[in-house]
């Protein structure tokens, strides 16, 4: 970043500024993860947005590499935690440990303590393992015997699910959910790019070839920064009339809440930076709505079994919901 | 419920009852051009509204459609009823044969039909379900509203049929018809599509054209069909009642009004005409015979057709003391505000059995006017076609004679007329006192009795009227007698006339081939009641030759469908295309002034008025999919059907650039002004035909305008209120699982 910003909003030139950085980071991960170039972007939405990702998709498409390529390209740490039905929480955040060579008792980190967290299969952890993690996901500090630790900044934590295999599963409940800014699929890879992950002498899932290319700090400055980029009031409106239209849908449930509409918003501002603009459009919020809104959203029981889904909600509310023109008056 | 099964209850808006309201009256008001006065356009017009206004009142009682429709109907059953029962044909009669009757009446009757209840019951029954249909299939999900426009042009092709196309003569209530529709079309067309369907822009396309279609075909096709001189007439087909009725001939009471001069008959108000009371036909050597074959006026063809030039003689008579149940009229009644009056065809006689003194009524009659030269000229119908005018069965020897000497030297049917009118004036005096009747002893005496003899040489004007009329028929003219009035004296400050005993008389008419019925004046000392012929006129004796102009002018509107002389009139045409080019037009240029204007304001707007303009570019090619369609997506869909690059994606930019930057606004590359024009431009070209025909004037972009906000449907709005707490609802079934 060039100078402190003395505008109310985000420049034109930071956002310049702010592209040139995010597009070295997404070329960094891509020598990791070949053809994913969407999926590395929420990613990296979620990194400069200060949100989480929620990847759901079946073993051996690279959610691992995903996580671990945008830790070494961000200069972070990155831990990896299985989690299982007997994983307590004190695996995940850490605990306080007697030491009898000084008679001290000390805390000792879990994994939790990294810029980047993949908690892989997250849904497979009993309640209170997935509660105790939901608590440093929102407040980034990590309580133990009364004393509060704060992760390190950038915090991303990656979780992923299995669609597949629910058996033993505890689904994830809706708190939790609205905690994730994105959620996504990693999917197979395309032919063109699956072959090039096949070839011998592939980089394709070598991490150890990912460049750092940035450091945790200018991630954290970068965040704070498009915190300022302008969101128009008109909108903010949209934004708002399509959660409503969300909430007001008969085969939901549970529409979007506004802390879900306040992570679109954020969402939103880091994708304007990321196309060069120092401006939101609509088509960022229609680009934007169902990776950030749609599994914040709980479908009424005839609708999930009438073969409904959330995505398909939000399309009828954004095709019913007047998008803003850009005209005069 | 899911949501494709849940019931989209869709409403009309107020903009579109109005129209629909609106397009409905005009029918009504088309219809009601069939009957006489201001009240039935009332009466029609408050049924039109009612219909739809009832109807959609149920539907906002949230009550069903079906009860709703049925309620309407048993409204408008009661309200049909009540008209019938309030007619005066209704004694002792049920409803439904009241209203089988009340149809063939209405066909047959008068033109227009008088404004009475038991003859607008049909037109507010037809009138009613019209409109309760309307209203039914208003609220309906449709794209386009045809049910209106088709009803107003089902009571508008029924008021063309009641008036054989005199409804509307110069179609100007089609005009305004159509143009209200299709202003209705594209002002109130909204999207209403359930979310996730995809446009059918085919199947509204044919939906249009059939609406359209539906309105325009009858329309046109009335106008054309119905607004001819020789259009069809439903009554050509329907055979009117005929009802024998045995009256009095007033032939008599010329010797009682002779001897009583002062009495006052009648009064009457128009055009100074001679007015007949009855007109006799019939003769058998002893008397004259009053018609007896009555029926309602209608379109009933005359034994004799009517001459080429006719006079239309509007009158309002006021019955002040008159044997019944004539009724005074000028010519041959075309109609009479009187439900109950009945008309002899083949002589014009008009009766109505309810006249009573004091009964007022308005006649409008149509007398035969030729002018001189047509009426010399004019020849005599074949005798086989003109029935008992020439009867002449008894007549003595020495009238037979007296007549062909009368006539001798004369080949002209009109020179004829006159000798024979010059005989029978002669020197003979015009004495009230002398004895009456119609016989031929009489006509002996009166024509060929010696001086001293009692009614020799002398009598009133029916023994001068008779007379002429027995050595016409002789002489092979076809003749009556009219019994009538002179117009009467004139009050100079309220212009009514006084018809007195004095006024009465009698008068012959000859009927000659084109010219029609033309009266003669036998009776001295009477004003000429034919032709005015200059004396030194010299009178064709076999072949016609041109005569002056009349000396006197005709006062009255002068109606000759077949005047060679003067050429067709084009006034009515000429007013008429005025009128409906103005119709036409007015709106056109008043749509084509607020686009301009709307354009200019774009213009003036930078980047986000030439994004605006190229919205209604969209709006206008249809390339709008859905309200939720935003710019960037729109743009694609302008650059692909404009075909020439990524261009409105320009535009796009730099109209968000400065709509939704902070700083309010961003340098644009190029001109976004000039580059949406040639978008326009491009996609125009690519557009249909009638669509780039209406480019500069359709009002689509106008409604379009202001917020171009569309309305959520029903499932996609706001609940009343946050839901409260359920743990049924709002506990995941995975949680509770664990509970237990």
């Amino acid at each position: 970043m060039t100078a402190a910003a003395t505008s109310p909003w985000a420049t034109e030139s930071e956002v310049a500024e702010f592209r040139a950085v995010r597009e070295r980071v997404a070329d960094a991960v891509e020598v990791a993860v070949h053809g994913k170039r969407h999926v590395v972007d929420l990613c990296l939405l979620a990194v400069f947005a200060g949100g989480h990702v929620l990847l759901e998709d079946v073993p051996g498409t690279g959610k691992t590499t995903l996580a671990r390529a945008v830790a070494a390209s961000l200069g972070g740490t990155a831990r990896r935690v299985q989690f299982t039905p007997d994983l307590l929480p004190s695996d995940v955040t850490g605990t306080t440990v007697f030491h009898p060579a000084d008679g001290s008792i000390r805390f000792r980190p879990g994994p939790v303590f990294a810029n980047v967290l993949l908690a892989d299969e997250v849904n497979r952890a009993a309640a209170k393992t997935q509660a105790a993690l939901l608590e440093v996901m929102e407040e980034r500090t990590v309580t133990v015997d009364g004393t509060a630790h704060p992760v390190p900044r950038p915090f991303l934590v990656v979780a992923t699910q299995n669609p597949v295999d629910l058996d033993g599963t505890y689904r994830l409940p809706e708190a939790q959910l609205d905690r994730f800014l994105v959620r996504t699929a990693l999917g197979y890879p395309d032919s063109e790019h699956e072959l090039d992950v096949l070839r011998p002498g592939s980089t394709a899932g070598d991490v150890d070839d990912v460049p750092t290319v940035t450091d945790p700090e200018e991630v954290e400055r970068w965040s704070a920064a498009l915190a300022r980029l302008h969101v128009a009031e008109p909108i903010l409106r949209y934004v708002r009339e399509l959660g409503a239209a969300t909430r007001a849908d008969d085969r939901v449930r549970l529409g979007a809440s506004t802390r879900g509409l306040r992570s679109l918003v954020r969402a939103l501002q880091v994708h304007a930076a990321a196309q060069g603009r120092h401006y939101v459009v609509p088509s960022d919020v229609q680009r934007l709505a169902e990776p950030v809104l749609a599994h914040r959203m709980m479908l009424t029981r005839d609708a999930a079994l009438a073969g409904h889904t959330t995505a398909d909600v939000l399309g009828a509310a954004l095709e019913q919901v007047p998008a803003p023109q850009p005209t005069a008056g | 419920m899911t949501a494709e099964s849940a019931p989209t209850r869709s409403t009309a808006g107020v903009p579109e009852v109005g129209w629909a309201v609106l397009v409905l009256v005009v029918g009504a008001v088309g219809l009601a051009q069939a009957y006489r006065g201001w009240l039935p356009a009332l009466v029609l017009g408050g049924t039109a509204a009612a219909g739809v206004l009832v109807v959609l009142a149920g539907r906002a009682l949230r009550t069903s459609t079906l009860v709703t429709t049925l309620a309407a109907l048993a409204l408008l059953v009661l309200g049909t009823t009540l008209l019938l029962r309030a007619g005066d044909t209704a004694a002792g009669e049920q409803p439904w044969r009241l209203l089988a009757d009340a149809v063939p009446r209405l066909v047959t009757g008068p033109r227009p039909a008088p404004a009475a209840p038991d003859l607008l019951a049909p037109s507010v029954l037809l009138t009613g379900l019209v409109s309760v249909l309307a209203g039914v299939r208003l609220g309906r999900p449709s794209r386009l509203r045809a049910s209106a426009p088709v009803g107003a042009a089902v009571l508008l092709v029924a008021g063309a049929a009641l008036t054989a196309g005199a409804a509307d003569p110069y179609g100007l209530l089609a005009v305004v018809l159509v143009v209200v529709t299709v202003l209705g079309w594209g002002l109130l067309d909204r999207p209403q599509r359930s979310p996730g369907a995809v446009p059918h822009r085919n199947r509204e396309l044919v939906v249009a054209s059939v609406a359209l279609a539906l309105v325009a075909v009858p329309v046109v096709v009335g106008g054309a069909v119905l607004a001819r001189d020789d259009a069809f007439d439903p009554r050509s087909v329907v055979e009117p009642p005929v009802t024998d009725v045995t009256v009095a001939n007033p032939m008599p009471m010329l010797d009682a009004w002779a001897r009583d001069p002062q009495r006052e008959l009648f009064t009457v108000e128009g055009a100074v005409f001679p007015l007949h009371l009855a007109v006799l036909t019939e003769y058998d050597g002893a008397a004259w015979a009053a018609p007896s074959a009555f029926r309602p006026l209608g379109e009933a063809e005359a034994l004799l057709p009517a001459g080429e030039r006719q006079a239309e003689v509007d009158a309002q008579v006021t019955v002040v003391n008159l044997p019944a149940p004539w009724l005074p009229v000028s010519g041959s009644p075309e109609t009479v505000d009187r439900a109950s009056a009945l008309v002899d065809v083949d002589s014009g006689s008009l009766i109505d059995p309810r006249v009573r003194s004091g009964t007022a009524y308005r006649a409008l009659g149509l007398v035969d006017a030729p002018d001189e030269a047509a009426a010399t000229a004019a020849g005599l119908p074949d005798p086989a076609t003109v029935g008992g005018l020439l009867a002449t069965r008894g007549l003595p020897d020495g009238l037979r004679q007296y007549a062909l000497s009368a006539v001798e030297g004369t080949a002209a049917p009109f020179a004829r007329a006159k000798a024979v009118e010059a005989a029978v004036r002669g020197n003979r005096t015009l004495d009230p006192t002398a004895p009456g009747g119609s016989s031929y002893r009489r006509m002996q005496t009166f024509l060929l009795g010696d001086e001293g003899t009692p009614g020799a040489q002398a009598g009133g004007s029916e023994q001068f009227a008779t007379a002429f009329a027995v050595l016409a028929r002789a002489a092979g003219l076809p003749t009556r007698v009219v019994v009538g009035f002179t117009p009467g004296t004139e009050d100079t400050r309220t212009g009514v006339r006084t018809v007195r005993g004095e006024d009465a008389l009698a008068w012959p008419e000859v009927y000659f081939t084109g010219a029609g019925w033309v009266p003669f004046s036998p009776t001295p000392d009477l004003a000429d009641l034919g032709p005015d012929v200059p004396d030194d006129t010299p009178i064709p004796s076999a072949a016609p030759t041109p005569v002056p102009e009349p000396s006197t002018a005709v006062t009255v509107d002068v109606t000759a469908p077949g005047a060679a002389a003067s050429g067709p009139d084009l006034t009515p045409l000429v007013l008429g295309g005025g009128a409906v080019l103005l119709v036409v037009a007015a709106p056109l240029l008043v749509l084509g002034a607020l686009r301009a204007r709307r354009r200019s304001a774009h213009r003036r707007a930078g980047a986000r008025g030439s994004w605006a303009e190229l919205l209604d570019v969209a709006d206008l090619a249809g390339l709008r999919a859905h309200p939720g369609q935003d710019a960037r997506e729109l743009a694609t869909a302008l650059d692909a059907r404009a075909g020439d690059g990524r261009r409105a994606a320009t535009v796009v930019a730099a109209a968000e650039a400065e709509a939704w930057s902070p700083e309010g606004s961003s340098p644009a590359a190029g001109d976004p002004w000039q580059t949406a024009r040639s978008i326009a431009r491009a996609v125009r070209r690519r557009t249909s035909a009638g669509r780039r025909a209406t480019w500069g004037v359709h009002p689509r972009p106008l409604r379009a305008g202001g917020t171009r906000k569309v309305p959520l449907p029903q499932r996609l709005r706001e609940p009343a209120a946050v839901p409260q707490d359920d743990h049924e609802r709002w506990a995941p079934e995975s949680r509770a699982d664990r509970e237990d």
